[in-house]
């Protein structure tokens, strides 16, 4: 058995709000093997990779290189050590040449001077030595993402490292780039290198990878040799078991279509296909659920359906009017409430009221309005209510939002978007990060609305249990893709649904049936 | 959670009131040190001066109307997250459209000055409001339109005006009888009415009291008021929550013009029997550093721009009885905007109190479990 | 028709002279900018050095001291800007207006205490200033020799700048992580360095090249020091900087132009009414100049995303094609 580079023994780390992000996981990586760490958003991989690299320190738990215990202070330090890190956001400046970006705080040259020359020769002697082929003259702002990604990676290897981590590299590539990226990893595996590949795609786990190790909920669930192991294995350590159904729900008795999406397309900033003709439909009366792993184009659906974002092609219309070309308040005012997923930046203003914050789409409502001035009083009366009806718990409706839980900070957000007597109802992560209350709070709301207010909702989670639970019909997305529909969610269990997200079944357009 | 939001506005309030304090506190040491005769009378004239007779109290409150309605313009402006300082400006271009009617045409020589004054003052007002709104809306056009940064505009806007102003001034209506540039006297009934025996204390504070309320009514009772505090305070939320943000942007700067037009109107007609500034007048300055003092919350303006005109006029008041030159309390501006605008100042303490806090209510929310 | 010459000549060489504290601030202001932030407290450090300068000059009667304590007097107001902001958690701008302000009030202050004026230090302090130099050679070139030679020192100065700046920025190390750290800050932390450290670095050379057009004022130009005798220049380098986006030469040209404007103000004035015309005329160039560039810039960004999206679009369809 070849040498052991890197150990992590016993790593237990606790946030100050009392959140355990990693319990008692270890895991090691070897020279010349590619080690894949797998899991869903929020299992912790994240959190174990910042403590490997510096940013966060743990509670317990020793770090071992080459068999020896070191503590890791900082980045640089883990650098010094042999770590390298190739984040999924590059690290990159734009208006710099490759090889200044790759010499960036290791510049060569005598005193002060920064040798140009030489730093594009060492750029060079590296672009070959590892098999990267980058132009070292080329600016960064000019480059395309896979090639990016070339030059970040020799970024962190001509910095003398040897083990590298590399967060999900492949969210941002194209299947090409994906597959020259791999022939370049099998390279360095080759050379010696041990190489950590988060992801949550299996197939790529499959081709790439030598061993695997499984978190969920901060706990090692699996670990093993890759050629052990098969995808619908790797997918039930992935998902979590199925939990009892705790809401008591009538069957949906679907009307009228409220929300029709036809072969929408959109392409992002830097050139991607993010969303490949997607079609459904939402009809009163139901919750449809879309599963996926995350960054297979649910964001940009949900941001697209509720006019953050522009599409590239393709129909939406909002109770039969077309969207395109309308604005925020006019989708609003056909009949839209949305509930983002970044709560912080889209959901909530921090620094004003509760009253302010639950205002914010009501300020052109005719009812809130005297005149040119807002009705105090009835808004005033208005927030009381929501306060009460949603039972946030605040000193009242003047307390400004930050000095709230994030529970009750989603009370606010779901009290102003349930109460506007909109018919559909986006909501994206709802319930990510917020206590269990709350939590069946919204679930609730969300069924009870359905059924009783001729409201049709799309409800987006990375919670397997909570999207079965509340939804009464089932899509699954996939590379930006629908690739699966269930009608009869109540049979279905965490880990068929797992597979199919992770790619290791998919349907025909046939056996998906009617979208709506 | 109640405890941790009293303590938080317990240190922001401390934050400005302490930075007051210190910088008060540093320029007494220096008014001693400097005051060779008679230290104690110095600090005396400096804390006390501004309101021992009618006149000088007068120059207080007509700084006051001014510093008030600038200030307010510009803490709409800063609320919604702009830095747009045209402003000052608009304090020497903003009353040239005025002076051009009322002493270059023939309706101003011969119909207006027949008007009631209430009707003149309305309309010095009204145009003095709109001009500085157009030059409010230089800057922003630029931010909003072309992507060019409101503050260098804004900044080199000011100088611009300063010398469009004097060259309307000296090929149009200057009063040539006058040994440096200036227009003739305003007309009694086109000026704001002195009181109190001829001092400062002008007619005008009603016009800033009006703009006072207004411009609380608009920030704090409308949805327009509603819409630029939520740009300001988070831009993305505003715009997911169907707010068009640019035209609160522009919206907020051309409110933040017309005050500053306001502001303009008040100052040159009401403190100044005709018009002759020469440099800038430090009130749009004075009017920001209001703004900030008020932490973007107009109902606070009232308060922080009497501390701006008392702040400066103890100044006058040093400077005409003491050899203490004025000058020191700029300076003196520099220290509060230093400990008013520093988050970290007293930082320590606020966190330090706030952990008290909730460690506290941790541990009486256990007692209450085991009691249970 | 020699007097013509002569005239244009006269005009240039002034022109040069005018224009020298706007170079020495706009280059300084490249490197903030360069760093991702505006030097909006240019006047601030400016002033202080100018009357720095002229007060240690005197009091030693060494005029290199006198610089020296000048340019030092201005990084200290630079760290405190720096230490404010970054430390204390001030708003950068703020604090820079705040300090342009109260050192115009400031420097008149110290005046006062010290020469009981409180207008000029002319005629009570017996400061020192740098001479003009002439050039050996180019002196005796007729027109050359007339425009660029006999020049101040610090005029030279000046223009050696524009290469030091440029190299300073483009050749060394710390240029290349001032550039990095104003473009994307957490590409400079991840690699281990601390941005507010670049920020504080380029601050203190901002202060340094940004002094020596103050010093230049009071110790060049004139020989005294005089009540704001900086008269918004700060400002309109910083501006220049701005307009020239952190160039160097971009930014000597954009000075030489306002300068043209100062100058043509200056000769004109005897001969026309509309002096205060001309006393607008380069803040009026300075906006149109400024929004003509952000335009420019803004549609340009435009067009390189729209380019590049299609290029990408193209090689994704072709390789679907071939796939």
């Amino acid at each position: 058995m070849s040498k052991e580079l890197l150990r992590m023994e016993g790593i237990t780390k606790v946030y100050p709000n009392g959140f355990m992000a990693s319990k008692n996981v270890t895991f090691s990586v070897n020279e010349g093997e590619i080690h894949a760490l797998i899991g869903e958003n929020g299992a912790g991989k994240t959190t174990l990779m910042k403590i490997l690299f510096g940013h966060e320190n743990c509670q317990e738990g020793k770090i071992y290189i080459n068999g020896e215990e070191t503590k890791i202070a900082n980045p640089l330090d883990a650098i010094a050590k042999g770590i390298g890190m190739v984040h999924q956001h590059f690290m990159q400046v734009p208006n710099l040449t490759v090889a200044e970006n790759i010499m960036l705080g290791i510049e060569p040259g005598k005193g002060q001077i920064f040798d140009r020359k030489e730093a594009i020769r060492q750029t060079q002697e590296a672009a070959e030595k590892y098999q990267l082929d980058v132009d070292p003259n080329a600016l960064i702002r000019d480059l395309s993402v896979g090639y990016k990604q070339k030059v970040e990676l020799l970024k962190v290897l001509i910095r003398g490292v040897r083990v590298l981590i590399l967060d999900e590299p492949t969210a941002v590539l194209t299947p090409q780039e994906t597959a020259e990226l791999f022939v370049q990893l099998k390279a360095l595996r080759d050379q010696g290198y041990g190489i950590i590949f988060i992801s949550h795609k299996l197939e790529e786990v499959m081709e790439l990878c030598n061993r695997c190790t499984v978190l969920r909920h901060g706990q090692v669930t699996g670990h093993g040799e890759i050629k052990d192991l098969d995808p619908v294995k790797l997918s039930r350590m992935m998902v979590e078991k199925d939990l009892d159904m705790k809401i008591d729900k009538v069957p949906a008795t679907p009307t009228k279509t409220i929300l029709h999406v036809e072969k929408l397309n959109y392409v992002n900033d830097i050139g991607k296909r993010v969303l490949k003709d997607v079609t459904f439909g939402i009809r009163a009366g139901e919750v449809v659920g879309i599963a996926g792993v995350e960054g297979n184009g649910q964001t940009e659906l949900s941001e697209i359906i509720t006019g953050l974002l522009h599409r590239t092609s393709g129909q939406i219309t909002l109770n039969d009017t077309e969207t395109d070309g309308k604005n925020i308040r006019q989708i609003r005012e056909l009949g839209l409430a949305h509930i983002s997923e970044d709560r912080m930046k889209y959901g909530i203003a921090q620094n004003l009221s509760i009253r302010d914050n639950i205002a914010s789409i009501y300020l052109e409502n005719p009812r809130f309005k005297k005149g040119l001035l807002l009705n105090t009083k009835e808004l005033n009366r208005f927030v009381d209510q929501c306060i009460e009806e949603f039972e946030i718990a605040c000193t009242g409706g003047e307390e400004a939002v930050r000095f709230l839980s994030g529970g009750n900070i989603q009370k606010v957000i779901i009290a102003r978007e349930f109460s506007c007597g909109a018919n559909l109802i986006v909501a994206n992560q709802p319930t990510r990060g917020i206590d269990v209350g709350t939590t069946d709070l919204i679930r609730r709301l969300l069924v009870q609305y359905t059924r009783e207010k001729e409201v049709g909702a799309l409800l987006i989670s990375s919670d397997l249990t909570e999207i079965l639970e509340v939804s009464d019909r089932l899509l699954v997305m996939k590379g930006g893709q629908i690739v699966a529909q269930f009608n009869d969610v109540k049979s279905l269990t965490t880990e068929t649904l797992g597979e199919y997200m992770l790619g290791v079944k998919s349907m025909t357009t046939e056996e998906m049936g009617e979208l709506f | 959670m109640k405890k941790v939001e009293r303590i938080d506005k317990m240190f922001e309030f401390l934050r400005v009131f302490l930075g007051i304090v210190i910088a008060f506190l540093i320029c007494i040491i220096i008014i001693v040190l400097m005051s060779n005769e008679d230290p104690a009378g110095a600090v005396y004239n400096f804390m006390i001066g501004p309101f021992m007779t009618p006149r000088r109290f007068g120059q207080v409150l007509a700084k006051y109307s001014s510093y008030l309605l600038a200030g307010l313009g510009m803490c709409f402006i800063y609320a919604a997250g702009r830095f747009n300082m045209a402003g000052e400006g608009c304090i020497n271009l903003a009353p040239m459209p005025v002076l051009l009617l009322m002493f270059y045409t023939d309706f101003g020589k011969n119909v207006m000055i027949g008007f009631p004054k209430i009707v003149n003052l309305i309309i010095i007002i009204a145009l003095c409001a709109i001009a500085g709104a157009i030059i409010l809306m230089i800057p922003a056009f630029g931010r909003e339109k072309l992507g060019a940064n409101e503050m260098v505009t804004s900044t080199i806007m000011n100088y611009f005006c300063l010398y469009a102003a004097l060259w309307i001034l000296k090929g149009t209506i200057t009063d040539r009888s006058r040994s440096f540039l200036g227009t003739p006297d305003f007309p009694e009934n086109m000026r704001f009415t002195r009181y109190w025996n001829g001092s400062n204390f002008t007619s005008g504070i009603f016009v800033a009291i009006i703009g006072c309320i207004i411009a609380l009514v608009i920030f704090y009772r409308t949805p327009l008021g509603a819409k630029i505090r939520m740009c300001g305070d988070n831009l993305q939320f505003a715009i997911y929550s169907g707010i068009n943000a640019t035209q609160m942007m522009f919206i907020a700067q051309l409110i933040g013009g017309l005050f500053a037009g306001a502001a303009a109107a008040v100052e040159n007609f009401g403190i100044y029997n005709y018009y002759y500034q020469s440099l800038l007048t430090n009130v749009g300055m004075d009017g920001l550093l209001a703004a900030v003092m008020a932490k973007k919350k107009p109902i606070f303006v009232p308060i922080t721009a009497f501390i701006m005109a008392y702040i400066r006029s103890a100044a006058n008041v040093l400077n005409a009885n003491t050899n203490i030159p004025i000058e020191l309390v700029t300076m003196l501006q520099a220290v509060i905007v230093l400990f008013v605008a520093a988050e970290e100042f007293l930082g320590g303490a606020r966190r330090k109190a706030i952990y008290e806090i909730s460690r506290k209510e941790e541990e009486s929310k256990k007692s209450t479990e085991v009691a249970i | 028709m020699v007097g013509m010459v002569d005239y244009i000549t006269n005009f240039i060489y002034s022109l040069i002279r005018i224009a020298t504290p706007l170079i020495f601030v706009s280059l300084g202001s490249c490197i903030s900018q360069q760093a991702g932030l505006l030097n909006m407290a240019a006047e601030a450090m400016m002033l202080t050095s100018s009357l720095v300068g002229v007060l240690v000059s005197a009091w030693f009667q060494n005029v290199w001291i006198g610089i020296l304590a000048g340019m030092f007097s201005s990084i200290l107001i630079a760290l405190f800007l720096c230490w404010a902001t970054f430390i204390m958690k001030v708003d950068l701008y703020l604090m820079s207006i705040s300090l342009n302000m109260a050192l115009v009030g400031g420097t008149v202050f110290v005046v006062w205490m010290v020469t009981g004026t409180k207008n000029t230090t002319a005629g009570v302090i017996q400061s020192l200033a740098l001479g003009n130099v002439d050039i050996p050679i180019l002196k005796d070139i007729p027109i050359l020799g007339a425009i660029f030679s006999g020049h101040n020192l610090f005029t030279y100065i000046s223009l050696l700048m524009v290469f030091v700046v440029w190299f300073l920025l483009f050749r060394t190390k710390i240029g290349l992580r001032i550039r990095a750290s104003g473009q994307n800050p957490a590409a400079i932390e991840s690699i281990g360095i601390n941005p507010r450290k670049i920020y504080t670095l380029a601050f203190v050379m901002v202060a340094a090249i940004g002094s020596l057009g103050g010093m230049y004022l009071s110790m060049g130009y004139q020989t005294f020091f005089i009540r704001n005798i900086t008269a918004n220049r700060g400002f309109i380098g910083m501006a220049a900087a701005t307009i020239a986006n952190g160039m160097p030469v971009g930014s000597l040209i954009m000075s030489l132009v306002f300068g043209l404007a100062y100058a043509i103000t200056n000769y004109v004035k005897p001969y026309i009414v509309d002096s205060y015309f001309l006393s607008a005329l380069p803040f009026l160039m300075i906006i149109v100049f400024y929004f003509i560039m952000s335009a420019y810039r803004s549609q340009e960004e435009a067009r390189r995303l729209k380019a590049a999206r299609k290029k990408l679009e193209a090689e994704q369809e072709s390789s679907a094609n071939a796939a």
